[in-house]
């Protein structure tokens, strides 16, 4: 007779995998066992294995002091016929008993993803994005300062930034050692900064747009758009690089945490509909050289004002309404 | 009857006067104290106080002093005293003591807002009033303010005419002597007692304000036949009663079109801030204050401001005054700041906060704003932040503010930002065409 041990984790993970043959297989403490199981509330001779008559498998408990118990740690007979594949638990270890011809499934095509983190993973490549941050970080901080520069001040900001975002990486390759995922730190840490990158360059886009043509609704619309795939796109690569999770089911994991933290968001800004005294309206400015659109006239632009004062008006109807539905 | 003791009273004291001067003897003091306390006899029946009464809570909320105009019980005070119940009726209760102590009730006929003026009316007789004075007072004339002021009881107040205000666009009489909180609505009268300005404001350290009793004339004109129909039907004057809000809203609408008439009539005088042409003192009652960021240290970038501003403003209710106008210009120049960094500076500029809210959440909407890149009449590429908000009661009614930027030159702007309160559309337009045409690079 011919079987196979996996000793597994809670989730189901293989820690270790051994293939025993013999007439009767004996599992224990003690180290004339087939299986020698160092674990302190596991008997020296614990149980055996043997073919029953009909052909299946027969766990046998030996007297031991903690018996037999199925995976959830319910105490079972002293006797158990197991089916290939079954999982009991022996003192506290989860073993999985496997008969040679259990069926496996087909394998995993290696996808595009596999393979680009392997090559991702190089300490240059991630010493190299993490200066892209950190050069993206000086540039913002030279463009926006309109006092006289201290530059040690400009690197020892920058590198503090750098540094605090470390911690992404290092969450993400925590997570993947405690979830049984191959570890790739440098490929987390050239995601985490090239998404970083990304959005600093977006932001920046999206600056040049609102400077040429406002806060417009499409605008805004365009912006939630792509906040949104970014957002989505950077859990999408956290969760990949730290757990086993099907690609289909990460996708649908950090599609709806995006949504979730977007509707949280919501609704915790949402305002009592008390009036803001004062504008809440931020117009960017850029240098005249990224000045793209065509200017309109005067009568073109107090037209455009119109709807400004119908909305202003339709929501002083509306205000009064309510007041007055209230009283 | 009462005019004929006003006539022995001028007599009196002419004669008084004469004999003063031909001992050469000039004690005015002695005079006005004579004059003060014999006025101050004769009309004490004629002044009461005026007290807004909370409903709810049983409580005065607002105090101020009123006097009769006619035996038919026709009162005036400031808008203000009152503005309390004007603005929620169902809330305030109005009533005044008169100097024997009794307490009466009051309805409103008629309010000017603009020249804080209130027309009341009671269903008691008063055989003493106050006639209204139907000439100017000669510059330097004794003047008697009478009023109740802090509720320490009616007293009253010698000064002296100074004129009316030049410099304002709402009319003021400068009075010089004390005028102080709750004396507002008493009525300053000449020698012969005769209103010539009701009580409104105070500039500290003796300046007081007086609404001259023309504004007074042309509200009481106007009400006449109001007044006459509420007095023949007493019992309905409920029902009958002004829609006084809506008399606000046509007051602040006609009040506007004329301040902007005369801000937008006349060509702008120009002057030069840094590289651009901007507007100077477009009006007399608009005056315009500048500075510069000349003598900083260690600075990045050449700045001048110019700031003009229409300081009077109308008040409505405690939360909300209107009628202010301000209009400024910021220069910036730098040739240490790279175009990056400039126009960083310009968007921290163009974005901060510009005049003062005098609205509370109950008199405004939201601002609703946009922003587009426009050509004035020049032709210079300016980019433009417009917000607006409505008033809720005065329907028609907006605050505008209007923030730009001339762009196109690579090391300096021009930053003009205005807010307007309580204009239409209408004017709101208007000043931003005269903007577009008075605001270019030189």
């Amino acid at each position: 007779m011919e079987v196979i041990i996996e000793l597994i984790s809670r989730n189901n993970k293989v820690q270790s995998l051994h293939k025993l043959s013999g007439d009767t297989i004996t599992i224990g403490r003690a180290y004339d066992n087939d299986l020698v199981l160092q674990e302190e509330h596991t008997s020296p001779y614990h149980v055996e294995i043997i073919q029953s008559e009909s052909g299946g498998l027969l766990l046998i408990d030996q007297d031991s002091i903690n018996g037999i118990r199925d995976r959830k740690n319910k105490k079972l007979d002293s006797q158990v016929s197991l089916n290939s594949g079954d999982v009991v638990t022996i003192g506290k270890h989860l073993i999985r008993v496997i008969l040679p011809n259990h069926p496996v499934e087909n394998a995993k095509r290696l996808n595009i993803f596999e393979d680009i983190t392997r090559h991702l993973n190089q300490w240059y490549l991630a010493l190299f994005s993490a200066f892209l941050f950190f050069i993206s970080m000086l540039i913002k901080s030279y463009f926006t300062s309109v006092t006289e520069i201290i530059w040690s001040k400009q690197f020892a900001t920058a590198l503090l930034v750098t540094i605090a975002l470390m911690l992404v990486p290092l969450l993400i390759s925590l997570s993947a050692r405690v979830f049984k995922k191959e570890v790739k730190f440098f490929t987390a840490i050239v995601f985490s900064f090239a998404m970083f990158v990304a959005w600093q360059c977006t932001t920046a886009v999206g600056q040049v747009i609102l400077f040429n043509w406002g806060n417009t609704g499409l605008v805004v619309l365009g912006a939630d758009v792509i906040e949104f795939v970014l957002m989505v796109t950077f859990f999408w690569g956290c969760f990949y690089l730290a757990s086993n999770m099907n690609l289909k089911r990460i996708s649908i994991v950090s599609s709806l945490l995006v949504i979730s933290i977007a509707s949280l968001f919501h609704f915790s800004a949402q305002d009592n509909g008390k009036v803001q005294l004062y504008p809440m309206h931020y117009a960017v400015v850029l240098p005249s050289g990224m000045l793209v659109s065509r200017p309109i006239s005067t009568a073109e632009y107090i037209e455009s004002t119109d709807e400004l004062f119908d909305s202003a008006l339709k929501e002083a109807e509306k205000r009064n309404k309510d007041a007055d539905e209230q009283q | 009857m009462k005019k004929t003791k006003i006539n022995n009273l001028t007599s009196i004291q002419s004669v008084f006067f004469g004999l003063l001067l031909l001992l050469g003897l000039l004690q005015p003091n002695i005079a006005v104290a004579q004059d003060a306390n014999q006025l101050f006899t004769t009309f004490s029946p004629a002044l009461v106080q005026i007290k807004s009464i909370n409903i709810e809570s049983g409580q005065k909320s607002s105090i101020g002093t009123g006097f009769f105009i006619s035996k038919d019980g026709d009162l005036v005070t400031n808008y203000h005293v009152i503005s309390s119940y004007v603005q929620s009726p169902a809330q305030y209760k109005l009533e005044y003591v008169d100097n024997q102590e009794r307490t009466n009730s009051v309805t409103v006929i008629a309010v000017d807002v603009i020249n804080d003026l209130a027309l009341l009316s009671s269903n008691s007789k008063s055989d003493v009033f106050f006639n209204l004075s139907e000439q100017v007072p000669k510059k330097g004339a004794d003047l008697f303010a009478l009023g109740n002021p802090h509720d320490l009881g009616m007293i009253v107040v010698p000064g002296t005419y100074n004129g009316v205000q030049v410099k304002n666009f709402y009319q003021r009489v400068h009075f010089t002597g004390s005028i102080n909180p709750g004396m507002s609505g008493g009525p300053t009268v000449d020698q012969g007692g005769n209103v010539v300005g009701i009580n409104v404001a105070t500039a500290g350290n003796q300046i007081g304000f007086l609404v001259p009793v023309e504004r007074l004339w042309s509200l009481v004109n106007k009400h006449k036949t109001t007044d006459v129909s509420l007095k023949t039907s007493d019992e309905l004057a409920p029902q009958k009663a002004p829609d006084l809000i809506a008399s606000i809203r046509e007051q602040l609408v006609t009040n506007q079109t004329a301040l902007y008439q005369e801000l937008l009539q006349n060509s702008w005088p120009s002057s030069t801030l840094g590289g651009a042409q901007v507007p100077k003192e477009m009006s007399k009652f608009m005056p315009c204050w500048g500075d510069s960021n000349q003598d900083k240290e260690k600075k990045q970038y050449n700045q001048a401001t110019s700031n003009c501003r229409l300081d009077e403003s109308i008040y409505i209710s405690d939360s909300l005054r209107t009628g202010f106008a301000q209009i400024g210009f910021n220069w910036i120049e730098s040739d240490k700041l790279n175009e990056m960094q400039l126009s960083h500076l310009y968007m921290l500029n163009v974005n901060g906060r510009y005049g003062r809210n005098n609205a509370g959440n109950e008199d405004v909407t939201n601002f609703h704003c946009n922003e587009s890149i426009v050509n004035n009449v020049a032709g210079d590429v300016v980019k433009g932040m417009t917000c607006i908000r409505a008033y809720r009661k005065y329907q028609g009614l907006f605050d505008v503010r209007f923030h730009s930027l001339l762009l196109k030159k690579d090391n300096q702007t021009l930053i003009g930002k205005y807010f307007l309160q309580g204009v239409t559309k209408k004017t709101a337009d208007a000043f931003y065409i005269k903007l577009m045409e008075n605001v270019q690079w030189k």
